[in-house]
């Protein structure tokens, strides 16, 4: 029971310790020290632990010119001229006394196209300002071996994010309290306790502290027995039946707090009971079925809980064993929650028996899943969430951009992927010389034009107040813009690293003019 | 160019101040004269915590040069994970110092001027220096005190007195930023029914029939520890504090079967700890940043006039315009009326006034025009005005009399007016 790090305190109480744990592990690499990828690493680097090799690399072969110093915090006056991604990894390692960042001074595109395998000891990429054809083909090689990619962006007021991996899982997603109390099928262990107490023979004081899911559990089993056994079907019914669950109420009793409950919660009890359609589609992927000894633990875990849903659990998930808080007396309470935990611990026996047979069949030891992991597992199985995102090269040759035709966001997305190929074309950004804004804004229209057609979308949408607003940027990085896109990409690379909550899929696009952002699968 | 300067040091504000642009603000006037502007105005930021330490970077690089800002705290180990102008070394020392020396080292030709104090022990003199006011509190009295008190000093005749208060917040993965000009937009207190309130828990629970971790926790602070230290009260960081309420706690947990009582729980009780991390602290602080250097510049319109940031599940933005109150007791007329039996006593006047989700008061005084109804200090008159408090409503003011209502802790003063039912 001792105290956990108390620099790490207020992070933990988020995603705790085994999120913290699966952090430490991660080997981050910044492609390009913009401004927007210093301010993504210097959120993590503050937690991030003391490992070896180094937790994060910045790969840049540019020198500091003084408008990278300043924009970016971690660059000063002393490294105009000096490689920047020395003196940025240099500034970065100060945030934390016990963390070293190392630099590789090598031009990223030459790193791409002659030694792809570099990127392959990380687990996770942020690229930012490279050009449209390096960023494909480094988002290539990160698909191929496997390596998230975060792709920042901060331009004008403008900045864009986009989260390229080919499946992240999700066991702990965080949506709020799982509420599983089977109302409508008590396991046996529950519906004896159930049975067992007579809620006539109470009196006044203990019927006001009579548990709502006692209640409830009885009321449904009165109702099933008066209905051949059907639930609360129509509104009527649903209103009769509320009815019949503030019938339970002692005709003395003046503290009715539990039998509000039990009326506020009554649909749960007539809502069957079953598998989460997300969950369900989890359990019908084929990748829970072809199991090898690579297989991640995650398909490993599903495919032990599909055999559990199969056979004990009779189509239905493990029961997750916690309970809310509810009016009630400390026993009541207490042996309601001992009942739920243990049917909770039985249930995820049984799965972790399934598992050790797989585990077994495919040569992996059994150990090499913790018991820790598996509960973690049982509990969550109702809110498990997998995301595949689309590739960058999809969204680059078909995209689906034509669902979002009118909306405003969506426009600066075509602005930035706009200004890529403008660089591509004409070896500088739109808007740069302030001589050429009227010729650069007709340029990025024909640019607009060309992308929309390439991916087979209608031409004319982008109004020209954006196109204006885009060459007025002249392709300048402000920091707040890049402090507010390096927080949303570290709040990401969290969730991305520690499996926890559940990143965005798969682009998000924030405007710094009304202050608003909207996320998108193109 | 000033000295501290460097060529291209501020070509992308540069950029931006130079054009003019389809979401320019009215007033936009590009050029020399909104450069130096930006570069002389004066700009507070309350707080230099998790939100402040990113605000005065922010601000540093956004072109402003004359910051100042006041934290009453000083630097807490687990401030570390995302103060990041802090280090180990600089444990114990006061927060606004050492932020302001980190960033004037980093960022040259900026001034940051620290006060170690509490907002409260600055007059409106002090406040009516600055252009732009930024909060970055984690704390609700705090910010309804600077609130009301930046709103209160805007006089109509005079546009000077009018200053921008930007608010940010956050809490774990969510945050939220908000523009505030006095008597034009939604204030602070406008909106003060948008707050959650912190969890209670009811006294009977934790008396007689505890179920949770945290009811144990809370009979060892509230009821268990007054009994064993009468003189002392509990100081969340102190571990021989958190380490007897966590033995009590767990004694009383075995008693009564309750597991799950651990010493992260109980302090995160006991200090009602939020949790807190960089990334959603340099999300929320750079908006607010960027609203000041719209504010300052003109150069686009601004946020209209609250993001709310949520960041647990995917990214999601919610921009909206809160509306102002017509009877907000900082920015409205202060007018609230009452249904109320007369029969009822001043006591229970007292207990509608502390529920009202609206308002908020906390320790509540209470005077018509013709007499102090209760008075909460000096203590003379509390003596005096105590024993109104079991009168009848009936007895002590006429349906449709004037009371005015101060709260100590609040610098806010509201009518009420009852109607007799």
């Amino acid at each position: 029971m001792e105290p956990q790090p108390l620099k790490y305190d207020r992070q933990l109480r988020l995603w705790h310790a085994h999120g913290q744990q699966r952090r430490h592990l991660a080997r981050i690499c910044l492609v390009n020290a913009a401004a927007v990828g210093a301010e993504a690493v210097k959120n993590l680097a503050s937690a991030l632990s003391p490992s070896s090799p180094p937790p994060f690399t910045v790969v840049d072969d540019a020198l500091v010119s003084g408008a990278h110093a300043g924009r970016n915090f971690f660059l000063d006056r002393s490294s105009i001229g000096k490689p920047r991604a020395e003196a940025l990894a240099a500034l970065l390692a100060e945030l934390n006394d016990e963390v070293s960042g190392s630099a590789v001074v090598r031009s990223p595109a030459d790193i791409i196209a002659s030694s792809p395998d570099f990127f392959r000891q990380f687990s996770l990429v942020i690229a930012t300002e490279l050009p449209e054809n390096d960023l494909r083909a480094l988002a290539r090689i990160c698909w191929d071996a496997d390596v998230a990619l975060v792709v920042a962006r901060a331009y004008g007021f403008t900045g864009y994010a986009r989260i390229v991996r080919r499946e992240h899982t999700i066991i702990e997603a965080h949506r709020g309290p799982i509420s599983d109390f089977r109302f409508d099928c008590p396991f046996p262990a529950l519906a004896s306790h159930v049975a067992s107490i007579d809620h006539t023979a109470l009196d006044s004081m203990a019927s006001s502290h009579l548990p709502f899911v006692v209640i409830l559990i009885k009321a449904l089993a009165q109702w099933r027995a008066s209905h051949n056994g059907a639930l609360p079907a129509n509104r009527n019914e649903q209103a009769e039946f509320k009815q019949l669950v503030s019938s339970f109420k002692h005709p003395q009793s003046v503290d009715d707090e539990n039998i509000v409950e039990a009326v506020a919660n009554a649909y749960r009890a007539y809502t069957p009971t079953k598998i989460p359609a997300d969950v369900a589609a989890i359990l019908a992927d084929p990748a829970a079925d072809s199991l090898s000894p690579e297989t991640p633990d995650f398909w490993l875990l599903v495919a032990a809980l599909k055999r559990f849903v199969a056979h004990e659990g009779n189509g239905l998930l493990p029961v997750a064993g916690s309970l809310p808080d509810m009016k009630s007396d400390t026993d009541s309470f207490v042996k309601l929650q001992q009942i739920y935990r243990a049917k909770a611990r039985e249930d995820t026996a049984l799965v972790r028996a399934h598992l050790d047979h797989i585990l077994v069949a495919v040569g992996r030891s059994t150990d090499s899943i913790s018991d820790e992991l598996v509960d973690r597992f049982c509990k969550n199985s109702s809110a498990l969430a997998v995301i595949r995102y689309r590739s960058l090269e999809d969204e680059y040759t078909a995209n689906r951009g034509a669902q979002y035709a009118g909306d405003d966001h969506s426009n600066f997305y075509w602005m930035l992927r706009a200004a890529d190929r403008f660089r591509t074309l004409h070896g500088r950004l739109p808007g740069t010389d302030a001589a050429l804004l009227v010729e650069d804004a007709d340029k990025v229209a024909a640019v607009v034009a060309d992308l929309r057609s390439e991916n087979g979308l209608p031409s004319t949408v982008v109004p020209d107040s954006h196109i204006t607003e885009l060459v007025r940027a002249g392709g300048c990085e402000l920091h707040n813009i890049a402090a507010i896109m390096g927080g949303i990409v570290s709040q990401e690379v969290i969730k991305l690293l520690t499996h926890q909550y559940v990143p965005a899929n798969h682009t998000v696009v924030f405007n710094g003019v009304p202050s608003s952002s909207s996320v998108y699968q193109f | 160019m000033s000295h501290h300067d460097w060529p291209d040091r501020w070509k992308d504000l540069y950029t931006y101040l130079e054009r003019p642009g389809p979401f320019e603000n009215d007033g936009f006037e590009p050029g020399d004269a909104v450069k130096d502007f930006l570069h002389s105005c004066k700009i507070l930021v309350i707080g230099a915590g998790g939100l402040g330490c990113e605000l005065l970077k922010d601000l540093a690089l956004s072109g402003f040069r004359d910051i100042h800002v006041i934290d009453m705290d000083t630097i807490d180990v687990s401030n570390l994970n995302r103060q990041f102008l802090f280090r180990h070394k600089d444990v114990g020392k006061p927060k606004a110092i050492v932020a302001a020396e980190f960033v004037m080292n980093r960022v040259p030709g900026v001034t940051v001027t620290p006060y170690f104090g509490k907002i409260q022990d600055k007059d409106e003199e002090y406040y009516k220096q600055f252009s732009i006011i930024i909060c970055g509190l984690d704390s609700v009295e705090a910010r309804r005190w600077a609130n009301a008190t930046i709103v209160g000093m805007f006089d109509e005749g005079d546009p000077e007195t009018l200053k921008p208060i930007i608010d940010g917040g956050t809490e774990g993965f969510k945050g939220q930023s908000r523009v505030i000009l006095p008597r034009i937009s939604a204030c602070y207190e406008c909106s003060l029914d948008m707050q959650t309130k912190p969890t209670t828990f009811p006294m009977c629970t934790i008396a007689n029939t505890p179920r949770l971790p945290e009811h144990c926790i809370e009979w060892a602070s509230s009821v268990a520890w007054p009994k064993a230290f009468p003189d002392k009260k509990i100081d969340g960081d102190d571990p021989d504090h958190i380490k007897w309420l966590l033995n009590t706690a767990l004694d009383r947990g075995r008693e009564f079967n309750i597991t799950g009582i651990t010493y992260t729980l109980t302090q995160g009780v006991v200090k009602n700890i939020i949790p807190a991390i960089a990334s959603t602290n340099a999300i929320v602080a750079a908006s607010c940043a960027n609203e000041a250097f719209k504010i300052a510049t003109n150069c686009t319109t601004y946020m209209c006039n609250y993001m709310m940031y949520v960041g647990d599940d995917s990214v999601y933005t919610y921009t909206f315009e809160l509306q102002r109150k017509d009877e907000c007791p900082v920015c409205g007329s202060a007018q609230i009326k009452l249904r109320i039996d007369p029969e009822k006593t001043l006591s229970e006047l007292l207990d509608m006034l502390l529920d009202t989700q609206e308002v908020q008061l906390k320790a509540p005084s209470l005077r018509t025009a013709a007499k102090s109804l209760f008075m909460q200090a000096p203590p003379m008159l509390l003596e005096m005005t105590r024993p109104n408090l079991d009168r009848k409503i009936r007895d002590l003011v006429a349906p449709g009399e004037e009371i005015t209502i101060t709260d100590a802790n609040i610098p806010i003063s509201l009518q009420l007016t009852l109607e007799f039912i």
